[in-house]
């Protein structure tokens, strides 16, 4: 009898030991949460969650039928859109071409800078692009007096540019972390295989098509299908700072606007913004799902 | 490593290619720093490409003179400090806790921290909720909500998960309680782990903006990350520079201020400390990466 005693306290210990998290959780992840009823009633601060009245769907009418929220959304599909069709490759680009320098020294420098700007903020990068770009800045200046354009260009204000000058941004800062998976996978590819092609007269460009390539193929559905689930989140952070207003009308994303909501807005914009969130999240959740059902299917190696 | 004798055009085109990317990541944080450190006015003439034409510290000294800003700074240390230290220690008891095979309810626990990592309730249900807990504009909600991150804490089970189950064996054999199991073995041995969580926790804090510009109204409670994000937005940093240096005693003076320099320099010491240790960060998160892209 002695030692279900001794397991039991044990337990209660370990149970202490989870107190902290859980009361954590549930204040911040799981009231937010149950929260969303709000996105159902015509929210009042002072009656609360369990207090305002109901709207039914209400609310999912309104924003549907509001410009602004059908323009951000539409922004947001255009930049995940892009992002992922541009950025995403950039960084298996990268990975195989720096899986290609033979001299280590050479390519743990380019790595370690590569990581640079991904651990400063989007904040600041935002501010030393806004001054690399701004009219008396050097690119101007280069533009200039190289006679490549008549009078400096107000990059950040000009609408056409304004989504190029993103996904460069986003490039810039993510490319070296996003690479480091590759990288590894890389690693750990059969250096006789690369032997084998050699042999048979492939070049670099080939052994890197051929062999480099498909032997990161999984890695490479596996991060494809989960940067899919995230495609209503266009990075906030980044369309926060760079974006402007004379930008606005393809810089506003959902996550920008659910912001004005709360901090612009009436007491009503409250149960909108919410319902905003609602809807971007929801959908979320459910793609990661569903992507999560795929990959356990196709090749066992979901994420739960 | 693959040994291969450089032949053909590839090698020498991929080189050229690196450096020139290599040149560009680094390019925009030497020419903001060539700015800060370059005289105010003078640096409006333009031309400046890699280094300061007439070096002034001035730029720096407004900052550190002016007790606003010190202030920001002060609030930024504080959090990085105690939001590091204390979520630390919350995060390794809760992993140790979820790493033992003993804990009651562990598949409801598991499932309780890995969905808010996909799932959230959205900013404004957020904001109802810290205002209701009267954290709004309160130097609290730079740490309270901050303290745990299921990423962090499943990153973490799973390292202490890794460890050899005969050394708990042993110790609970001679007598040890779960708790000195946490404290004499758990702990100690999840050195790396702790540092990659502490470094990146660090990081974050010092870099959000975030927080202080959704949930703190009163400027003097922001930290220095948000009041850039004031500074940068709006034309407000005249206030922050002082008037007699900038107007007419600027003729007495060798060195002028303008907001713009200042801005500079603000940028750079907002930079810095990250700058300065995410060389040492590398070492560890490339382990982190792999760890954390395994099964939950």
């Amino acid at each position: 009898m002695a030692i279900p005693v001794k397991r039991n306290r044990k337990q209660v210990v370990l149970l202490l030991f989870m107190l902290p998290a859980t009361v954590f959780f549930a204040l911040f992840a799981y009231w937010p949460i149950y929260g969303m009823v709000m996105a159902f009633q015509n929210f009042s601060p002072a009656l609360g969650f369990e207090k305002s009245p109901w709207v039914g769907l209400e609310n999912f009418q309104h924003i549907f039928e509001m410009p602004n929220f059908l323009m951000a959304l539409r922004n947001t599909l255009v930049i995940s859109s892009l992002k992922i069709l541009i950025s995403f490759p950039a960084a298996i680009v990268f990975a195989l071409l720096l899986n290609e320098v033979t001299r280590p020294l050479f390519k743990k420098s380019v790595q370690t800078i590569s990581y640079l700007p991904y651990f400063v903020s989007w904040l600041i990068v935002s501010g030393l692009f806004y001054k690399l770009l701004s009219l008396e800045g050097p690119l101007n200046e280069v533009l200039v007096s190289m006679h490549l354009v008549d009078k400096p260009i107000l990059f950040l204000s000009d609408e056409g540019l304004f989504y190029p000058i993103l996904i460069f941004t986003d490039i810039w800062k993510n490319i070296g972390w996003n690479s480091i998976i590759y990288l590894a996978a890389l690693a750990g590819v059969d250096p006789e295989l690369y032997e084998a092609a050699r042999v048979d007269g492939a070049g670099r460009l080939r052994q890197m098509l051929h062999i480099s390539l498909p032997s990161i193929k999984n890695v490479i559905i596996l991060l494809f299908v989960l940067t899919l689930t995230s495609v209503l989140s266009a990075d906030f952070d980044q369309l926060y700072t760079m974006g402007n207003p004379s930008v606005r009308k393809v810089g506003e994303i959902l996550d920008t606007l659910v912001l004005k909501m709360l901090q612009g807005g009436t007491i009503r914009d409250y149960s909108y913004g919410a319902a905003m969130s609602f809807f971007k999240n929801t959908i979320g959740f459910v793609l990661f799902l569903v992507a999560n059902y795929l990959l356990n299917r196709t090749q066992e190696k979901g994420v739960i | 490593m693959r040994k291969v004798k450089p032949a053909g055009w590839f090698p020498l085109l991929n080189g050229l290619f690196l450096i020139l990317f290599s040149f560009l990541c680094v390019y925009p944080f030497v020419y903001v720093l060539a700015l800060s450190f370059n005289e105010g006015l003078d640096a409006q003439r333009g031309g400046i490409f890699f280094y300061p034409r007439v070096f002034s510290l001035e730029n720096y000294v407004t900052i550190f003179k002016n007790p606003d800003l010190v202030n920001s700074y002060w609030i930024t240390i504080y959090r990085v400090v105690v939001g590091t230290v204390v979520s630390l220690g919350l995060t390794a008891v809760t992993s140790f806790a979820l790493s033992r095979d003993t804990l009651p309810f562990r598949r409801t626990f598991n499932w309780i921290i890995f969905i808010p990592m996909y799932f959230s309730g959205g900013l404004i249900p957020y904001y109802i909720v810290l205002n209701n807990l009267g954290l709004t504009n309160n130097l609290l909600v730079y740490v309270v909500p901050l303290l745990m991150s299921s990423f962090n804490i499943i990153l973490m089970r799973t390292f202490m998960k890794s460890l050899p189950e005969s050394l708990f064996e042993s110790a609970r054999l001679d007598g040890a309680s779960e708790f000195q199991l946490f404290r004499r073995i758990a702990f100690p041995l999840s050195g790396p782990v702790l540092a990659t969580i502490a470094l990146f926790t660090a990081v974050m804090h010092w870099n959000d903006w975030y927080t202080g510009m959704v949930f703190v109204f009163e400027k003097t409670l922001w930290p220095a990350s948000t009041l850039l994000l004031n500074i940068l937005r709006s034309s407000e940093i005249a206030n922050y520079v002082n008037p007699k240096m900038f107007m007419g005693a600027g003729l007495a003076r060798k060195h002028v201020v303008t907001p713009e320099s200042l801005k500079m320099a603000m940028l750079i010491t907002t930079t810095a400390p990250v700058l300065v240790i995410y060389p040492f960060l590398q070492r560890y998160f490339v382990k982190g990466v792999m760890i954390g892209s395994l099964k939950g």
